[in-house]
């Protein structure tokens, strides 16, 4: 699904913030990334949908090198890559169900089946309420649950979320790593960065771990309940 | 839900600023244009009136003038000598009718120039109005000949210098307008152009997003694309009634006027053309040009 090998990264004249980062990740796997912060948890995952380009090393995604790809492919591969952002980057200007209907349009499905299929997971993150609010009049929870709605609602093949349980208090947090969970059983890689203790025991999977720019990979703490 | 736009365009100040350009561009090429035609209209009247006729002028001896009591001899030698003209005339091919203009006739044309008094005083030369059948056909040169054979004192007008002023002055106003229409069109597209650039700078943000999230290069050129299409749109169908209203006051408040000094105003196929095909020119080129500036932008993209 996504390999790294003898991946660095620096941003224009700055250090090395990735050394020598190798790794696979299977397809249907399910990770999280921990790291302190400024360990580049950020970094690696702008690699993995495609912001940044690796200053050196080689990268595959979905079987194929990076190098490889031309660039009038890139935009439909990247459609089956579902994102939420540390500051999630929603559209000030429009509302909820727009927001979260935004990967559909981009993949050409028909308007009529926008509306229900957007309307019922915004029920389920618990936004029902809020179909037509802008973001801006939204809590900073209420905002992360729409950019998590927006990542998975095209079902991509590989789900990549940047603290995405940050705003939220245990139980929502909770439900939405179900939401996560679901979509991996539906076959969909998924990579997790977070700094909550809580999550990564509750959840048993492996880590990607990130130290001073280096990965290793953990196995998975023990289940507790 | 409606379907709203992925970049909020209309919101950029520019927008109200681009419509208000792509107006003044097809006000300004449109006008041009019809005056253009308009002129060019005129030249072929004016041309084809000229070309089908000639005038022939005979000056009378002024060697004899003064003279008291030569008065009725003159008067009559004068008479044989356009009755020779005439003869050549008549015998030449080609040649419709010939029409003398009598002296009041005369004396009307060259009364702007001289007062009434003197022209009472001046012996005044005959002007033979000749209409040519066929402006092809009829030996120039050879008639030329005989008639200053016949009699030196003629003079044939072609009036060919005053035609070929004529084509110049046209020419100069076409070119004129066309150097109008190019100027103020390259100023309309270079707004496009700087509209564009800042647009795509102030949601510099939200395209990074929409170009993560896989949409395509034209994808996202449409977005303006269709943006400045609609406010060119607006902005040509304004532009347009204006100039619209500015050729129909010209029309209702110059022409009766200038009634008998310029040919009468036909509304030709070329003008109405030119008023449809200005502004969807301008309306199309805009569009292209944001659709092209935002993909050369957004190629830059990783
Ligand atoms: N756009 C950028 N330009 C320059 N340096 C950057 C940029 N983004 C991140 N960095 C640097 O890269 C390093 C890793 O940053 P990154 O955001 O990946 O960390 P992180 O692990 O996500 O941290 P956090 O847990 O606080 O989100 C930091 O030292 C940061 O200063
Ligand atoms: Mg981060």
């Amino acid at each position: 699904m996504i390999q790294f090998d003898n991946v660095g990264l620096r941003y224009g004249d700055g250090p090395e913030v990735l050394r020598d980062v190798t790794f696979t990740l299977p397809s249907g796997s399910f990770h999280f990334l921990t790291g302190a912060s400024g360990a580049g948890k950020s970094s690696l995952m702008r690699l993995m949908y495609l912001g940044l380009r690796p200053t050196r090393g080689t990268l595959s995604i979905f079987g194929r090198a990076l190098d490889e790809i031309s660039r009038r492919e890139l935009p439909a591969i990247r459609r089956q890559i579902g994102v939420v952002f540390q500051n999630f980057r929603l559209l000030d200007h429009l509302s909820a169900i727009d927001n979260v209907a935004l990967p559909l349009r981009l993949s050409g499905v028909h308007e009529v089946d926008i509306r229900s299929h957007v309307t019922e997971l915004l029920d389920w993150v618990g936004l029902g309420a809020y179909l037509d609010a802008l973001p801006a009049t939204l809590s900073g929870g209420q905002q992360q649950r729409i950019a998590i709605a927006r990542s998975v609602i095209n079902r991509p093949r590989l789900l990549l979320a940047d603290e995405p349980t940050g705003n939220v208090d245990d139980t929502i947090g909770t439900r939405l790593l179900y939401l996560f969970e679901e979509l991996n059983k539906l076959g969909t890689t998924v990579v997790i960065a977070t700094h909550s203790e809580t999550m990564i025991a509750r959840f048993a999977h492996p880590r990607l771990h990130l130290d001073s720019g280096q990965l290793r990979l953990l196995p998975a703490l023990e289940a507790k309940g | 839900m409606t379907r709203s736009r992925d970049l909020p365009l209309a919101r950029d100040a520019s927008a109200r600023f681009l419509a208000w350009l792509i107006a003044l561009t097809v006000f300004l090429g449109t006008l041009a244009w019809t005056a253009s035609a308009v002129l060019a209209d005129w030249a072929t009247v004016w041309e084809r009136g000229l070309t089908g006729s000639l005038t022939i002028q005979l000056t009378p001896d002024l060697s004899g003038m003064g003279a008291a009591g030569a008065d009725g001899a003159d008067a009559a030698t004068f008479e044989r000598r356009v009755t020779a003209v005439l003869a050549v005339l008549s015998a030449e091919p080609g040649i419709d009718a010939v029409h003398r203009l009598d002296d009041a006739e005369t004396a009307s044309l060259l009364d702007p120039w001289l007062d009434a008094g003197m022209l009472e005083e001046l012996p005044l030369p005959a002007l033979l109005d000749v209409t040519v059948a066929d402006a092809g056909s009829l030996d120039l040169v050879g008639l030329e000949r005989r008639l200053t054979m016949a009699d030196p004192g003629t003079t044939l007008d072609t009036h060919q210098a005053w035609l070929s002023d004529l084509r110049d002055i046209v020419q100069a106003a076409q070119w004129l307008a066309l150097t109008v229409m190019l100027l103020v069109g390259g100023a309309g597209l270079i707004a496009v152009v700087f509209a564009v650039r800042a647009g795509l700078a102030i949601h510099h943000h939200v395209i990074e997003l929409l170009h993560l999230m896989g949409a395509t290069d034209l994808y996202l050129a449409r977005q303006f694309q269709s943006h400045v299409l609609h406010l060119s749109v607006r902005g040509a169908v304004a532009g347009l009634v204006s100039a619209l209203a500015v050729m129909g006051l010209l029309y209702w408040f110059a022409v009766p006027s200038t009634q008998g000094l310029l040919p009468t105003l036909v509304i030709s196929p070329v003008m109405v053309a030119g008023m449809v095909a200005v502004p969807m020119v301008v309306c199309l080129l805009a569009s292209l040009t944001a659709r092209w500036i935002v993909l050369r932008s957004v190629s830059i993209l990783p």
